[in-house]
């Protein structure tokens, strides 16, 4: 305590200078002044006016009465993580999933695999309850899938892109990377094929160019399943719970990274 | 004259200097400061609330119970009552974040912000996820002007409905504030932002500001940015940049990287003044807070900051 009054007193000191200086500077300047962050936790907002609440309670109840669903259980914490992570690998490998549950009933080919992008996790998975509100919070965006049929020059570019990103959220898919490049392919098991064109389920918002994709805005052939991403992941969770099972996220070593 | 001025002023400084053990200078009595010939600027700020009406849920990792907008509008109600020249901006990102947004389209974000008497704000990139139509329905409800000089909405329906710039008085010192936007080309959907043309923020923010300093004779220039604190390697015009490069801004209030500010950081312009580059991090989980020390006569300005934290 005495160590802050002395501090203090020597601001005011520093304070006489400055205004003395100041009186024959320029039109005004800016001094530098110790700063000060100030917590206030429950105790010091303990109060807080009914009619404040009054505003928001309508819209929250409603809002409420949807939102507070409980979609699956989950038995750990899932978030991101670079070069793989589980928040990546249970969002990709659920839009894989429901797309292609999609295709058949739409009797469409299957995708082959399945891209996303990290900033558009906007929010990790808590340990126990998942509720539909936490998966609007993890997906926010109204993006819907896409299929996009991709040749080797576009998949190139592609790749190239993980390798820059140092990984994103990838599904059926498995590669290794370096500081400049990748190798050792395969989808869905099987080595990558040059000559193929290959189906690969994104969204929207990375096939108009988004986060640095502007390469796919080439991609000629594009087919909307209509199935919105967020709806993806709530059929996901939701028949996971139906199976009495409950949501568990593995680290399987899809993007690696080598020397 | 002036030597005595000189001489209460030292007196009036020693007094809060040996006060200062139990008074923080924000909290130096207004009626203190006027008899003293000083007029003290209050500015409150937030950046990304990001829809977050509600405090974060308990079970979330990092933010648990922290935030919520009943809570911010108590404080600011509490910081309204202490002090006299209370000003309250928003560096946008308002939008998209939660179900609040995904059911009610930004509506009751708008119209809480105005319950809290926001004085203006700028938009963000996720401002334009309900499409420009989306936000243009949403305008209605905003009681302040939203600040946008570096897009250009001429052939869009936002054209009109935004300004460059707005410039507050209190008690004679004019504050000029203006609003900058990131671009929007390959973060936002084209359809969201239709014809929207985004012009170089450097540019405009040097034309504006310099425009608000000599015909305006604004005392203090604030710019509210979505520009994002700092890219390093890249020449992306960040807040760090237009900090150095600019010449009369006084404090820009920042956004978009979520970055959390213990501390507003200073920079040195062009012209070798101090800019602080304040940021809050996001979700309403802080109310940032910068008071401005203004002497009438000879101009001069001190500052006193502080981040309060809303858990």
């Amino acid at each position: 305590m005495k160590t802050l009054l002395k501090k203090r007193f020597s601001i005011g000191i520093t304070g006489i200078f400055l205004l003395v200086l100041g009186s024959c500077a320029s039109h005004y300047s800016i001094s530098d002044i110790k700063t000060r962050q100030y917590p206030v936790n429950d105790s010091t907002i303990a109060y807080v006016d009914s009619s404040i609440y009054n505003y928001i309670r309508p819209y929250h109840d409603s809002l409420d009465k949807i939102m507070s669903e409980i979609l699956v259980y989950s038995e750990q914490n899932i978030g991101k993580g670079s070069p793989e992570g589980l928040l990546g690998n249970f969002t990709t490998d659920a839009l894989l999933h429901q797309t292609n549950l999609k295709c058949d009933s739409l009797n469409i080919k299957h995708a082959d695999f399945a891209f996303g992008n990290s900033g558009g996790l906007r929010m990790s998975l808590p340990t126990g309850e998942v509720t539909l509100g936490r998966v609007f919070e993890l997906m926010p965006f109204e993006n819907t899938i896409l299929i996009l049929d991709m040749n080797h020059d576009q998949l190139k570019t592609l790749f190239q892109y993980v390798v820059q990103r140092k990984g994103i959220p990838l599904a059926g898919i498995r590669l290794k990377i370096s500081k400049t490049g990748y190798q050792d392919v395969t989808i869905n098991g099987v080595p990558y094929d040059s000559t193929k064109t290959y189906r690969v389920a994104t969204n929207d918002y990375l096939s108009n160019g988004g986060d640095g994709m502007m390469f796919l805005r080439d991609v000629q052939s594009k087919t909307d399943i209509e199935l919105k991403v967020r709806d993806s992941y709530i059929r996901e969770m939701r028949s996971i719970n139906q199976q009495d099972k409950k949501l568990k996220v593995v680290l399987d070593g899809r993007v690696s990274e080598i020397q | 004259m002036e030597e005595f001025q000189k001489y209460n002023r030292r007196n009036f400084i020693k007094q809060i200097g040996l006060a200062g053990g139990a008074l923080a200078l924000t909290s130096i009595p207004n009626d203190l400061l006027a008899a003293a010939g000083q007029t003290k600027i209050t500015i409150l700020h937030t950046n990304d609330t990001h829809s977050r009406i509600d405090p974060f849920p308990a079970s979330d990792p990092k933010f648990g119970g922290m935030g919520g907008v009943a809570r911010r509008m108590q404080l600011i109600n509490k910081i309204r009552s202490e002090e006299k020249n209370v000003l309250l901006f928003d560096s946008g990102d308002i939008f998209q974040g939660t179900p609040y947004f995904n059911y009610y389209g930004g509506e009751l974000e708008i119209k809480l912000m105005s319950a809290m008497k926001y004085d203006a704000a700028t938009m963000g990139n996720h401002d334009f996820d309900g499409g420009i139509n989306g936000f243009a329905k949403q305008l209605p409800h905003a009681k302040f002007p939203f600040l946008c000089s570096n897009y250009d909405f001429s052939k869009t329906v936002l054209a009109g409905k935004t300004q460059y710039y707005t410039i507050i008085e209190k008690e004679n010192i004019r504050i000029g504030v203006f609003g900058l936007g990131i671009e929007l080309q390959g973060l936002v959907d084209e359809k969201c932002f239709e014809k929207t043309m985004h012009k170089n923020p450097l540019d405009t923010a040097n034309v504006i500001a310099k425009n608000l300093k000599d015909n305006e004779k604004c005392d203090i220039i604030i710019c509210l940015s979505h520009l994002g604190y700092r890219y390093d390697g890249s020449r992306k015009v960040s807040d760090a940049v237009l900090a150095e490069q600019s010449d009369n801004i006084d404090l820009i209030l920042g956004g978009h990287t979520h970055t959390f500010l213990d501390d507003p950081v200073a920079f040195k312009n062009l012209k070798g003044n101090k800019v602080l580059v304040a940021q809050t991090g996001f979700g309403g989980i802080r109310l940032g807070r910068i008071d401005f020390l203004i002497e009438k006569k000879s101009g001069k300005i001190s500052h006193k900051n502080s981040t309060v934290k809303i858990s």
